[in-house]
């Protein structure tokens, strides 16, 4: 008896926010958080890729920042092959950066872009240069068996049952 | 009993297990420091020292530049980044108006490599701030 109480406790105690919790299927399931930062040069060109794709994985933005000369215009696209030519779609409509603008999004956790899984990433700077960086995270995600994985591209696996969320304490 | 037993702790193996595979945290805040702004390129000052095994997160970080203030962030060894010297940003060349705010303490946005020092390039004019990070 006295051990089924503590069995009941740890229970309670360690393991409680891993079943306990369901979301709704809309969620996310999870947060991305920074994994990898770069550098953006910011030289004027053409769609350039900046992010290679990973296929099964996805890129998901989660800070950027752009100092431009003013005027500056800016794109985002994803897509794959060279440059992204391939299948590419915009991400960010290209915008014009006028004097005394700063560009800059997100804190480096929560995604700003999702993109679709093996896509690249992509910049068009025209006109003037817009320097700065770009964080993000990849990752994998999917289901085996009803149950729900994500791969991160430190190589480890959360495994999570089905409609239920893993809580990271 | 005893079955019991064996199950629980075998249950509470696999709990240990998943929590040791986690790999996403979230950088909080640890240390603030000032950035006085002053002209040091081509040398780069450095802002927060790194240390063997660990690496530097940048959670938050703003500059209100004067203009023509050009501004870059480096990681490396070594007296002012110098050694395996990267950058972190291209090179900022601020006009007029332009401040650059990032982060709000809770997340990075810079992830440096292990042992790497974080450093500034601040040229032409000055461009005076503070930056936040978190080193584990």
């Amino acid at each position: 008896m006295r051990f089924s109480k503590a069995l009941a406790l740890a229970l309670a105690l360690c393991c409680g926010p891993v079943w306990a919790q369901k979301i709704p299927s809309s969620q996310a399931r999870e947060v991305p958080a920074t994994t990898n930062s770069i550098p953006i040069a910011g030289t004027v060109a053409t769609q350039t890729q900046i992010i290679a794709g990973v296929p099964g994985q996805s890129i998901y933005v989660t800070s950027v920042d752009l100092v431009p000369a003013p005027t500056s215009t800016i794109q985002f696209v994803q897509g794959t092959g060279t440059n992204c030519l391939t299948g590419g779609s915009v991400i960010h409509a290209a915008t014009d950066l006028g004097p005394g603008t700063v560009f800059s999004k997100g804190g480096g956790w929560g995604a700003q872009w999702t993109l679709a899984p093996g896509n690249s990433l992509c910049i068009t700077i025209q006109t003037n240069p817009a320097p700065g960086s770009l964080a993000y995270s990849l990752v994998g995600a999917g289901s085996v068996g009803g149950t729900s994985f994500i791969l991160s591209n430190t190589g480890s696996v959360l495994l999570v049952a089905a409609g239920s969320r893993f809580l990271i304490q | 009993m005893k079955k019991l037993s064996i199950a629980f702790f075998l249950f509470l193996g696999l709990i240990s297990t998943a929590k040791a595979q986690q790999s996403v945290v979230i950088p909080a805040t640890m240390f603030s420091v000032p950035i006085t702004g002053a002209i040091n390129s081509p040398n780069d000052l450095v802002l927060a020292s790194g240390q063997v095994g660990k690496s530097i997160y940048v959670t938050a970080v703003d500059l209100v530049p004067a203009a023509t203030a050009a501004v870059q962030f480096t990681q490396g060894t070594g007296a002012n980044c110098s050694t395996g010297k990267t950058t972190l940003t291209g090179s900022m060349v601020f006009s007029a108006g332009q401040t650059y705010m990032k982060g709000d303490g809770f997340g990075t946005f810079w992830v440096l490599l292990p042992g790497n020092s974080l450093c500034i390039s601040i040229g032409t004019a000055l461009a005076p701030g503070s930056l936040a990070y978190a080193i584990f």
